[in-house]
C-alpha cells in the first residue's frame, strides 16, 4: 500500500518505533538508523533464546517489522555527514525521532538543516512531555506516562492506590498517534510538497485519547475509580469463573436471557427487569449468578450470553488469542518467520503486506552504504574502525 | 494557515464514541466532517432526550431545556464537525445521502453489521454512486468472522484482547481494567489513520477502499510482544500491579492530601543512589542488599515503608520536582481537575476555547499534537441537533428551499429530536 513513501527512522525504545512499525508494515521503507550499539529495547528482556544477544529481543522483534537497519552514531562529524548523504539520497517524506527536547540539534541535525536538503520531508519529534514547557526534560517510564495522563487516577479500586493499566498502552498510544501525525504530513506534502515538523508529546496524546471521558464528560467533576464495578449499571462487571474471568453485561438483550443463560427461574423475578433499580437487589443477584459462573468456562460463558444478545466478555489471556476462532477466521495474524505477530489492526481490501522480521543490528548497512550511496569498501573499513558504524 | 486535510469530505454515520472520535481528529486537521443523525436516533452521546434528574454529563449538572445539545460526551467529541439531520430510511432521505456521498471521499459507520446494507446502501452500491469511495465500516468484531454478529462495546474489547489478564494489583487478587473503556478511542485512532493511508492509495491507483476495521483486532496491536512472549515461553504474561518486572523500587506512593499520589520508578544503580539521597537515606542507598537491580527487586517490598514515610506528607507536585531535578522517573497521577489546572499543559496551549450556544464557553483540549506550518484548533463547537441542515442541504448539494422543506414537513430533517 505505500511502496513508495520511504521514512528514516532515527528513534529508539517504544514509542517511536511502534510509530514507524505501524508504517511499515503498511509497506513503508523504513530505514532504521541505530547507534552503533543498537536501539535500547535490542537487550531489553525477555529474550528468544540467547539472553543479551542484540537480534533476539523479544520486544524488539514485535516493534521492528518490516524496517531495514544501519548503524550510524549521529554524534561525530563523519556520522553527521552521512546522514545528510543519505537523506539527500533517499529523499524520506518523513523522519522520525525521539532524542528528546534539542537532543537531535546536538548532532547537526536539526528541521532546518533538513529542509534545506530536501524541502519536502516532515520531521516527527516524539518526547515525553513536548519540546516546550516547565515538564519538557522530565523522565518518564510507562508508570510515570500513565499517571501524568490521568488514567491511572481513574484504573483501580477506590479504596485503594491507583493502578497502572496493563501492557505499555501509554507509550503504545502514543506512537499510535505519532504515526497518525505522519499520515497526515505524508497526505499533505505529497499534496504540497511542502515539510512540516511537529512536536508529539506522550503526555497529550494519551490525554487527548481520555478527552471525552474524563475531559469532556466530566467538566467540573472529579471522576472517581470504579475497579471491577467499572460501569454505573449492574450487572457490569468481571466476575471469576471455573477457568478464568469473565465480564457480565446484561445488555442489550432482555434481562429474562439471564435467566435462561443461567438456567436459573429465581433470576426472573419480576423487579429484577428494570435497569435503573436493579441495582438495589445486587445483594440477592449476585450470589445467584455467582453460583452458576463458578461451575462454567469463560468461552462458554461468553458464546452462550452472545448467542442471547448479552454483551459478555472474557479476560483472555495470550494463549486464548493465539488460539482464537474469531482471529483466525479473519487471518488476522502475520507469520513472519518462525512467529505469529499480530496483523495490522485493519483490513484493507485489495492491498496485500508483505512481511518481514526485525532487522539484526546493522544488517542493511551494505545495502545501504555501499549499494546505496555508493561508498566505497576501504572507506566503510574506516567508518567501522572508527566506531561511526 | 493552511489545514492540513482540507480537501477532504467525510460522511459520518458513526456514534458513541470510536468512529467520532477518529473523525474529530481529521477533523481537527481541516477535513470537512458532516455528521448525520437521525431525529429519532440521536448519537446516544447526546444522552436521553427528556433525562431523570440528577443522570447524564451536564455542565454544572443541568440538563436544560435542550440536553440534546449540552451533553459533555457529545460536545467533547464533535468540534469542528458539521451537524444535520436526515432519516435514512425514508426515501427522500436516501435521495439527498446520495447526493452527499456522490460529493464525499469517505464514509465511515458503526452500526451493527449489517445495518447499512439494509438500508440500501452496500459496498457496492456506494461504489456506484461514488466510483472512487473510501468506505470504513467498523462494526464490533469486523465484518468477517465467526463473531462477526456478535455485540460488544469498548468495555469488553480490552477484555478479549488480553490487555486486562495484565492488569490488575496482583494475580490472586484478579484483573482490574484500565479506567476507560480503551477500546473505542483505540479503534477510533486506527480508523482515522486507515483513512488517511487509503486516500493516498487511492490518489495512486485511482480505486475505491473498504476498510474492515474490527475493535477487537485494534485492541490486540497492545499485545504484540506479548503474544511472541508467549510462543517462546510458553507461559501467560500476568500482572505485577504497580511494580515493574525488573526495575526496582517502582510504585505508587501516597502524599498530602486526600487521594493523592505519586508514581516513582528508579530504573538503573546511578538513579537508585540519588533517590535513596532525595529520600534522606543515602545508608540505604550503599547498603549491598539493594546495591544492584537484581537484589533490589528481591528486596524491594522493604522499600516501600520507607518512601512512604518520606512522600506522605508532600505535594505531589513538589516530590516530582524534587525527583526530576535528581533525574529520577516520578510523575503526579494527575485527575482530570489537575489536567485542567496543569502549568505545561496550558503553557503549551492544550485547552482551547469552545463558545457553544446550548452551555456557554467551554475549555476543552485542542488537538492531540502540535504541528508547525497549519493550524489545528478549535474552529467552531459541536454542533447541535441539525444546526448545519440548512449549509448543507442549500449550500453544499444544492436543494432547493422547497425540497428542503418537504424535508422538514416529512420529519426527514429538522432540529428537534422525536420525544422532544
Amino acid at each position: 500500500m505505500f511502496k513508495n513513501i520511504s521514512v528514516i527512522d532515527l528513534s529508539t525504545g517504544i514509542a517511536g518505533p511502534y510509530c514507524t512499525k505501524i508504517l511499515s508494515d503498511l509497506g513503508a521503507n523504513v530505514i532504521k538508523v541505530e547507534p552503533p550499539e543498537g536501539d535500547i529495547t535490542r537487550i531489553s528482556k525477555p529474550f528468544f533464546n540467547t539472553p543479551g544477544n542484540v537480534n533476539q529481543s523479544i520486544k524488539f522483534s514485535f516493534l521492528n517489522t518490516n524496517k531495514k537497519s544501519i548503524t550510524l552514531d549521529l554524534f561525530t562529524s563523519s556520522g553527521l555527514s552521512l546522514a545528510e548523504n543519505l537523506i539527500r539520497t533517499i529523499k524520506p517524506h518523513l523522519i522520525v525521532e525521539n532524542y528528546g527536547p534539542g537532543g537531535l540539534q546536538k548532532s547537526g541535525l536539526s528541521f532546518e538543516t533538513i529542509q534545506s536538503i530536501n524541502g519536502f520531508t516532515s520531521l516527527v519529534s516524539i518526547s515525553n512531555f513536548g519540546s516546550t514547557g516547565p515538564y519538557r526534560n522530565y523522565k518518564a517510564m510507562e508508570i510515570n506516562l500513565q499517571a501524568v495522563s490521568g488514567l491511572m487516577s481513574i484504573t483501580g479500586e477506590p479504596d485503594a492506590q491507583p493502578l497502572i493499566a496493563g501492557a505499555d498502552i501509554a507509550q503504545l498510544n502514543g506512537g499510535q498517534v505519532a504515526a497518525l501525525s505522519c499520515l497526515t504530513y505524508l497526505y499533505k506534502s505529497i499534496l504540497t510538497s511542502v515539510g512540516t515538523h511537529a512536536d508529539i508529546s506522550l503526555m497529550e496524546a494519551n490525554i487527548d485519547l481520555l478527552e471525552n471521558w474524563m475531559l469532556g464528560a466530566f467538566q467540573g467533576q472529579l471522576m472517581p475509580r470504579r475497579g471491577k464495578r467499572h460501569q454505573s449499571g449492574f450487572p457490569s462487571e468481571v466476575y471469576p469463573c471455573s477457568d478464568g474471568y469473565v465480564s457480565v453485561n446484561a445488555s442489550p438483550g432482555p434481562w429474562s436471557e439471564m435467566a435462561e443463560l443461567m438456567e436459573d427461574t429465581s433470576l426472573d423475578r419480576e423487579e429484577y427487569h428494570e435497569r435503573s433499580s436493579r441495582p438495589k437487589y445486587r445483594d440477592q443477584i449476585e450470589p445467584l449468578m455467582t453460583k452458576w459462573l463458578d461451575k462454567n468456562k469463560k468461552k462458554e460463558i461468553f458464546h452462550g450470553a452472545q448467542k442471547r444478545r448479552l454483551a459478555f466478555s472474557y479476560i483472555a489471556n495470550a494463549r486464548d488469542l493465539l488460539e482464537s476462532d474469531q482471529l483466525i477466521d479473519r487471518r488476522f495474524f502475520s507469520n513472519i518467520g518462525t512467529n505469529t505477530h499480530p496483523g495490522t489492526p485493519f483490513k484493507i481490501e485489495s492491498t496485500v503486506t508483505d512481511s518481514k522480521e526485525a532487522p539484526s543490528l546493522g544488517e542493511h548497512n551494505q545495502e545501504i552504504y555501499e549499494d546505496l550511496l555508493g561508498i566505497q569498501q576501504d572507506n566503510i573499513r574506516t567508518l567501522v574502525e572508527e566506531k561511526v558504524i | 494557515m493552511a489545514l492540513a486535510l482540507q480537501d477532504i469530505r467525510i460522511v459520518d454515520l458513526s456514534r458513541i464514541w470510536a468512529g467520532p472520535y477518529g473523525t474529530k481528529l481529521l477533523a481537527d486537521m481541516g477535513a470537512e466532517v458532516v455528521k448525520i443523525e437521525a431525529l429519532d436516533r440521536l448519537d446516544p452521546h447526546r444522552g436521553a432526550v427528556r433525562p431523570q434528574a440528577g443522570t447524564g454529563n451536564y455542565p454544572d449538572g443541568e440538563p436544560g431545556n435542550d440536553p440534546w445539545n449540552r451533553n459533555g460526551w457529545f460536545n467533547s467529541l464533535h468540534q469542528n464537525k458539521y451537524g444535520i439531520t436526515l432519516n435514512l430510511s425514508h426515501a427522500q432521505g436516501k435521495e439527498v445521502f446520495r447526493e452527499l456521498i456522490a460529493m464525499s471521499d469517505v464514509v465511515i459507520e458503526n452500526f451493527r453489521r449489517g445495518v447499512l446494507d439494509r438500508l440500501g446502501f452496500t459496498y457496492e452500491e456506494l461504489k456506484k454512486i461514488r466510483p472512487d469511495i473510501v468506505v470504513v465500516s467498523m462494526p464490533a468484531f469486523g465484518n468477517k468472522g465467526i463473531w462477526k454478529d456478535y455485540i460488544q462495546y469498548g468495555i469488553g474489547q480490552e477484555q478479549l484482547a488480553g490487555v486486562d489478564s495484565m492488569g490488575g494489583y496482583s494475580v490472586a487478587e484478579g484483573p482490574i481494567k484500565s479506567g476507560i473503556n480503551h477500546g473505542d478511542p483505540i479503534t477510533g485512532s486506527h480508523a482515522a489513520g486507515a483513512i488517511l493511508a487509503s486516500l493516498m492509495y487511492r490518489r495512486r491507483t485511482g480505486k475505491s477502499v473498504f476498510i474492515d476495521l474490527s475493535q477487537l483486532d485494534s485492541s490486540i496491536s497492545l499485545m504484540g510482544e506479548h503474544l511472541l512472549d508467549f510462543q517462546m515461553s510458553g507461559k501467560n504474561p500476568t500482572t505485577t500491579g504497580n511494580q515493574h518486572h525488573s526495575f526496582a523500587p517502582q510504585g505508587v506512593f501516597p502524599c498530602s492530601g486526600e487521594d493523592e499520589w505519586v508514581a516513582i520508578s528508579v530504573t538503573s544503580d546511578s538513579e537508585w543512589q540519588k533517590f535513596a539521597e532525595a529520600i534522606g537515606h543515602p545508608d540505604i542507598g550503599l547498603n549491598t542488599r539493594f546495591a544492584d537491580s537484581f537484589s533490589r527487586k528481591q528486596n524491594e517490598p522493604e522499600l516501600f515503608p520507607l518512601i512512604t514515610e518520606w512522600t506522605e506528607n508532600k505535594n505531589k507536585f513538589e516530590i516530582t520536582n524534587t525527583l526530576q531535578i535528581a533525574g529520577i522517573p516520578a510523575a503526579p497521577v494527575m485527575t482530570n481537575e489537575d489536567i485542567y489546572d496543569d502549568p505545561h499543559y496550558q503553557s503549551r496551549s492544550l485547552m482551547e476555547i469552545s463558545d457553544h450556544p446550548s452551555t456557554d464557553i467551554q475549555l476543552l483540549p485542542g488537538v492531540g499534537w502540535k504541528m508547525s506550518k497549519t493550524t489545528s484548533e478549535i474552529r467552531w463547537h459541536a454542533p447541535r441537533l441539525g444546526e448545519h441542515n440548512e449549509f448543507i442541504f442549500r449550500d453544499l448539494v444544492g436543494l432547493s428551499e422547497d425540497y428542503i422543506a418537504s424535508l422538514i414537513n416529512e420529519g426527514v430533517s429538522g432540529t428537534q429530536p422525536v420525544g422532544a
